[in-house]
């Protein structure tokens, strides 16, 4: 396509006005920190997913209603009994084994935790200790063939300790 | 244009600095010069706007180019361009008239503008943008044959209309 004629008298230098120059620049820069700022944005508002979420999960798994919390639980979660500093002791006889037995309970009750070890009155018939939370004030009983331990009752039925705390 | 697409504004001062013009005059020669300004404004526009979307797909001039071709499409659609469309109907004043008139420069733009737009368009493209046949048969969307067509068409026309010029 190369003329000589065409090539001499095409003009070619125009070019695009100062003004529209800067106008497409400006938005161009604008739009460019608008993207910046959406990826910081979206950056930011990813963090802040992450931390809620971090936070709710957290509380999910503290916020256990103390109800569900076990009150209870078998010796080997707990401290050894000698390590437990009796505050006060008791010593509980009844048929906690069944009808007509006199087994004995060993209650001691220290700053925050109790442990009840039994003494059965012929074969055993239930975990020959367990230990729960407690305070130095919890009241316990006996009560027929339960164990009362401040509001919670424990029966042993069928070979295991059951109570509305003890799981 | 990577590195604009990555957010680095300093690269679009760049790309655009180094392409303006050859838009610019793409535009002008093909329509007046407000809506040339609109369609040089809405082009750049439109590269900020998709330039995530830009994955190096050939050179950038061949891309940029074909978003001027859609913008130059859109803008005769919304407005058909008002001129005349053949070189001598254009050409209507006679020899001696334009000559004492107008300079041959002025002369050669107004039989550019009076080209089919097609014609005018791989005329213009070839010219300004620097792009190759195949290049401008890729944005334009038409066969290399039929942009060598177009080309031949326009040049023997301006040929024509300028034979007391030159």
């Amino acid at each position: 396509m190369s003329e000589d004629w065409f090539d001499k008298t095409y003009r070619s230098d125009d070019k695009p006005p100062a003004d529209l120059d800067a106008r497409i620049l400006k938005d161009a820069r604008r739009a460019t920190r608008r993207w910046a700022g959406s990826l910081v944005a979206g950056g930011a508002f990813t963090v802040v997913v992450a931390l809620v979420l971090a936070a709710v999960l957290t509380n999910v798994e503290l916020d256990v209603p103390p109800a569900e919390r076990p009150a209870a639980r078998d010796a080997e979660s707990y401290p050894a009994a000698s390590e437990i500093d009796c505050v006060r002791s008791l010593s509980l006889v009844g048929p906690l084994g069944g009808a007509g037995r006199r087994d004995r309970a060993e209650v001691c009750v220290g700053a925050e935790l109790l442990r009840a070890e039994f003494s059965w009155d012929g074969e055993p018939s239930c975990p020959s200790r367990f230990v729960v939370e407690a305070s130095p004030d919890t009241p316990v009983r006996l009560y027929g063939g339960d164990l009362v331990i401040g509001s919670a009752t424990y029966r042993c039925v069928e070979g295991e300790w059951t109570s509305n705390q003890l799981r | 244009m990577g590195r604009f697409a990555a957010g680095d504004y300093a690269s679009f001062e760049v790309l655009y600095g180094r392409h303006k013009d050859a838009v610019y005059r793409y535009f002008l020669r093909s329509t007046d010069p407000a809506n040339a300004a609109d369609a040089h404004q809405e082009t750049w526009s439109r590269i900020v706007a998709k330039r995530a979307e830009y994955r190096g797909q050939g050179n950038f001039r061949a891309y940029l180019f074909t978003i001027a071709h859609n913008v130059l499409i859109d803008q005769f659609r919304r407005r058909p361009r008002e001129t005349v469309t053949d070189v001598e109907a254009a050409a209507d004043g006679s020899p001696e008239r334009d000559a004492a008139n107008l300079e041959a420069t002025e002369r050669l733009n107004e039989l550019i503008a009076a080209l089919p737009n097609a014609q005018r368009e791989a005329l213009i493209m070839h010219r300004e943008s620097g792009l190759t046949i195949r290049e401008i048969a890729r944005v334009t969307e038409v066969t290399e044959e039929g942009v060598k067509s177009r080309l031949r068409y326009a040049m023997a026309k301006l040929r024509r209309g300028m034979r007391d010029y030159v």
